[in-house]
């Protein structure tokens, strides 16, 4: 069972709902960070021992003395990362290269070959029932989506549980891939509604189940509730304290104990269910 | 007179960019307010004004497609760096899953048989209003591929707008992380502005933020927003921000009436509360001033 938690608006509540949630459960169960650009849970990672594996990809490397000049290279290249420079040198501007390989696929004379670029790392570490596997992203780098497909691979919890990225973008279409249920945070404000239903109009086009947590709640939202029209799992109140006393260390389940079985309950409702595609 | 670009960022989301952007193009008044944050834009739906033109970006990003004529072979599959093609366990012909699909063409190379041909997938279109005393330049994507480029893009028309009307200051309001579409926001900015709050997590990400700024050498300010909700953390940031000479601009109070306020359509230079309001011009008088 993979479970993603997404929200579109940023800072919504996406983490601290993940943590709680895996906390929540009393199995082993695997978190992964894939908010590889900003990966707030491997602040738990700090201090303390981890492993950590690189994520490389493919780059071009064009062996001049073997080059032609031909231009084809450049050509088939989507993402302007090679150019012809004067004095027929080509260049690889390796930032902009999205690892394709057509380049190297498609020389005529064989001279692109291939070398291993570092864009990242996936740290892994342990903490009470939860195996963590953190995405982290290389800053200056801008190729995601491998190091979204390293964390995915090699899950051994029966129970894997997402934090995505904010935003309805390229990443949360790799993220959310074969995720059998998505849980939407929306927060009851103007932008936090406008997000859900970006991200909704996605999670549709994927063909996803997918259910509401309302967070910061503050008064009735009865009328959002219908408005929404997918299942609300659990409201959790706006309390301004909550600001100073929640962070990737202090989840809900740590400062108000009914936590556990909102979110066990929560579990439950999900995997009970067989749920439509929305 | 050369236009000053400023870009608003923050690393975690939900610190306060789109509230803040808003309210600093208002008061600007002589001011382009262009909506980098391509994926989830809200600026469209909170400043409004009147529609006076709408450009369609087609064919930023391209998708294969098989006929018929696929043997199953799942050469293509092999060579896809992107994971986007697999066979179907029916038909034994290869399928595409679009979502994953970046356009490179790979496929279509490899194809033994002819069996895969290239389309280009819609992405949106970028809309322009004029505001009281401005304009603003928001995207409608349609598909995630190609938006940093949509980016890109709405800074030209932007760039060309003060051109033409003499508006001499270009806010955009930023997507949150350090990916390409925040690259692209910054690119070419005068200033970077930060909006922080004082959360743990909003802390360790503008770490990142300040370094990838850093590539750019580009000058940078921090605005600390929700100001007083977590003192400790607070004074973290501040004595973080002293001691690698990032200047704190403004402190923005918390407090929890901005939430409606907001809501209602209000900006938070409105805002009954003095300290508030005060805060939000003080960013201004900073920005305007520095170079």
């Amino acid at each position: 069972m993979q479970i993603a938690i997404v929200s579109g608006k940023g800072g919504a509540g996406k983490t601290i709902i993940c943590l709680s949630l895996a906390y929540s459960l009393k199995s082993d169960v695997t978190v992964l960070d894939a908010d590889v650009e900003e990966p707030d849970i491997s602040l738990l990672a700090q201090g303390t021992s981890y492993e950590e594996t690189k994520v490389e990809v493919k780059v071009p490397v064009v062996d001049q003395q073997k080059c032609t000049s031909c231009r084809s290279c450049i050509t088939v290249c989507k993402w302007n990362a090679l150019a012809l420079v004067p004095n027929n040198k080509v260049l690889v501007f390796e930032d902009l290269c999205r690892s394709c390989t057509t380049c190297w696929k498609l020389c005529p004379s064989g001279a692109i070959t291939v070398k291993e670029k570092v864009i990242g790392v996936i740290r892994h570490f342990t903490r009470r029932n939860v195996h963590f596997k953190t995405g982290i992203l290389k800053v200056g780098e801008q190729f995601t989506a491998p190091i979204i497909w390293q964390l995915k691979t090699g899950l051994v919890d029966s129970i894997v549980i997402i934090d995505c990225p904010p935003g309805a973008g390229q990443n949360i279409y790799e993220t959310l891939h074969k995720v059998d249920f998505c849980i939407i945070i929306v927060e009851p404000t103007r932008f936090g509604i406008f997000d859900f239903y970006r991200i909704y109009e996605v999670i549709k086009q994927m063909g996803i189940p997918a259910g509401i947590i309302v967070n910061k709640k503050r008064g009735s939202i009865e009328n959002l509730k219908q408005e929404l029209g997918l299942p609300v799992l659990l409201e959790i109140p706006f309390q301004k304290d909550y600001y100073s006393k929640l962070s990737p260390v202090r989840t809900l389940v740590d400062i108000d104990e009914t936590y556990y079985k909102k979110f066990r309950e929560l579990y439950m409702s999900i995997t009970a269910k067989n749920w439509k595609n929305i | 007179m050369k236009v000053k670009q400023i870009t608003v960022l923050s690393g975690k989301g939900g610190t306060g960019k789109t509230t803040i952007a808003c309210s600093l193009a208002r008061i600007l008044e002589q001011c382009v307010l262009i909506d980098a944050d391509a994926d989830c834009p809200d600026v469209a739906g909170y400043m409004t004004g009147t529609k006076v033109a709408s450009v369609p970006v087609k064919g930023m990003g391209l998708s294969a497609r098989i006929t018929d004529e696929c043997i199953g072979c799942g050469i293509c599959i092999e060579s896809c760096q992107f994971k986007a093609i697999y066979v179907d366990r029916e038909s034994h012909k290869a399928h595409i899953i679009d979502y994953l699909c970046r356009g490179c063409e790979l496929c279509s190379f490899v194809c033994p048989v002819d069996a895969v041909y290239i389309v280009s997938s819609p992405t949106g279109e970028i809309n322009i209003s004029l505001t009281q005393k401005g304009a603003v330049i928001s995207p409608v994507i349609t598909q995630a591929q190609g938006s940093a480029k949509i980016i890109t893009i709405m800074k030209i028309i932007g760039q060309e707008i003060c051109f033409k009307t003499g508006l001499q200051y270009i806010v955009i309001d930023g997507p949150p992380g350090i990916g390409c579409n925040v690259i692209a926001a910054l690119t070419g900015a005068d200033v970077s502005l930060i909006i922080i709050e004082p959360t743990v997590s909003a802390l360790f990400d503008l770490k990142r933020v300040l370094s990838l700024i850093e590539h750019f050498k580009i000058s940078v300010c921090v605005c600390i927003n929700k100001s007083g909700i977590n003192q400790p953390i607070e004074q973290e940031i501040e004595t973080f921000c002293t001691e690698t000479g990032t200047p704190i601009i403004a402190r923005i109070p918390f407090n929890e009436k901005i939430i409606d306020f907001v809501d209602q359509g209000n900006y938070l230079s409105d805002f009954p509360d003095k300290r508030i309001t005060t805060a939000v011009f003080e960013i201004i008088s900073r920005i305007t001033g520095s170079k």
